[in-house]
């Protein structure tokens, strides 16, 4: 962990050149402006923690961070040519852990997996079974997901973010419904994907409690567009 | 990925067959109730039976429509297809193809059994398969745009229905002279290669049309 950009968040370290970049961002969702010219950028190893009460906008710039929707304004620019090291094909990689987990209650938690790291390339070659021993839901990898816990079925969808080497992870709220030892598990994960090089956003509420290390952090208070005065 | 997804879904298919059994079910229980309803007499069962089929087969696709992109939606897997894919025109013709495989391709096997019901004779099968196999394909084609509008929406069924009923009346008109005229002994290869031009006009447009009614559902 690179302690330096903490003490000096809004510039960048030489030693840590911005992988990825944010431009004056705008996002409206149902013709409500959300927040607008929001800017950052992040470097290898380096995680955002984005604050905001209920309604802010949390889960929107997690989503447009991961193209799903498009902003209105400003764009996500990724340095991709420099980054030999890391061995980019054409564009990243992301995995993304949103409030609806993308496990398929019919199929077993290793199809599951295996369904993910298919459609993903899986490139690291770790199969879905040691995915899902990182986790520590190995022993349930033979039942329909349908039949797990909430707190199992979120284990078994952050288990995907072991299949591959993702460039960043977009990760929204992904305490929800864990337990202490999951949360530790999580966390260890995380601390590997830092010291990889590896990029973390991610939101959640619970995180004063357990502490993931976050080199920044966005208010999107302060991004928020004062409604015109009639 | 367009692989991926057809063998997910076949997986999906093996776990849970309700799903799957309730459109050929229902096609079942249709074609069955006419000879009940309107007469068992063989030479008027012959004259209705490739409007039975055809209607049957049309409401059936429209029944397992509903699901095609909901599930996916709901439970999140569209949003991780997509960041995977960054397109959404394979997965769409993916679950087409897989929603074909799922209903259409079962409903044409189950056809056979339903002529011999029907008494239609063994000379007019021919038409019937081949009307089948060219207009159960476009019909999901078809149905998929619908769908892929619909997804956001809880109750879907009847909107789904509305806008997808105009467009499956040439495939009907044309799916059932097939079959009528050939029973009759008429030349029925005019409506065949209509109803093969329709598919290969609804596989080569309809999936970027169902592409951008998700995208529109996602943003």
């Amino acid at each position: 962990m690179n302690t330096e950009t903490k003490d000096i968040p809004s510039v960048d370290t030489h030693a840590n050149q911005a992988l990825l970049s944010v431009e004056s961002l705008t996002c409206v969702r149902s013709d409500i402006p959300l927040f607008s010219n929001l800017s950052f950028s992040l470097g290898k190893s380096q995680s955002l923690r984005i604050l905001g009460p209920n309604g802010s906008g949390k889960t929107t710039l997690i989503r447009t961070m991961a193209g799903i929707h498009k902003p209105a304004m400003g764009q996500v620019h990724w340095n991709i040519g420099q980054q030999g090291s890391r061995g980019f094909a054409s564009k990243p990689k992301i995995a993304y852990i949103g409030h609806t987990t993308g496990i398929r209650g019919e199929l077993t938690a290793i199809e599951n997996l295996e369904f993910h790291a298919r459609i993903n390339g899986n490139l690291s070659g770790i199969s879905p079974t040691e995915c899902l021993e990182k986790m520590n839901v190995a022993h349930c990898s033979k039942l329909p997901c349908i039949r797990l816990s909430a707190g199992q079925r979120q284990r078994v969808a952050l288990s995907r973010l072991s299949l591959n080497q993702y460039d960043l992870w977009l990760l929204d709220e992904p305490a929800t419904s864990l337990d202490d030892q999951g949360i530790d598990l999580l966390l260890d994960l995380a601390g590997h994907h830092l010291n990889a090089g590896g990029i973390i956003i991610y939101c959640s509420h619970q995180s004063i409690h357990y502490g993931l290390k976050h080199d920044r952090e966005i208010d999107l208070r302060n991004f928020k567009e004062q409604p015109p005065q009639c | 990925m367009l692989i991926a997804i057809i063998k997910r879904d076949l997986r999906c298919v093996s776990h849970d067959l309700s799903g799957t059994i309730q459109p050929i079910g229902f096609f079942l229980i249709i074609t069955s109730l006419f000879p009940l309803a309107v007469t068992p007499d063989p030479e008027s069962l012959q004259d209705i039976a490739p409007g039975i089929i055809w209607i049957s087969a049309l409401l059936a696709t429209l029944l397992a429509l509903d699901t095609l992109f909901k599930e996916d939606f709901i439970d999140g897997t569209m949003d991780q297809m997509f960041i995977a894919a960054s397109s959404l025109y394979v997965i769409a013709l993916a679950r087409i193809i897989s929603h074909w495989l799922f209903s259409g391709l079962p409903l044409i096997v189950m056809s056979l059994v339903i002529a011999m019901m029907l008494h239609i004779p063994a000379h007019a099968i021919d038409a019937l398969i081949v009307s089948l196999l060219l207009g159960t394909p476009t019909l999901s084609m078809v149905g998929s745009i619908g769908a892929a509008l619909t997804v956001g929406l809880r109750y879907s069924g009847v909107l789904l229905t509305l806008i997808t009923l105009p467009l499956y009346i040439p495939i009907l008109i044309f799916g059932a002279s097939c079959i009528s005229a050939d029973l009759v002994g008429l030349p029925w290869t005019g409506q065949a290669y209509l109803m093969g031009a329709m598919l290969v006009l609804s596989i080569t447009l309809a999936p970027f049309a169902t592409a951008a009614a998700l995208r529109v559902n996602m943003s």
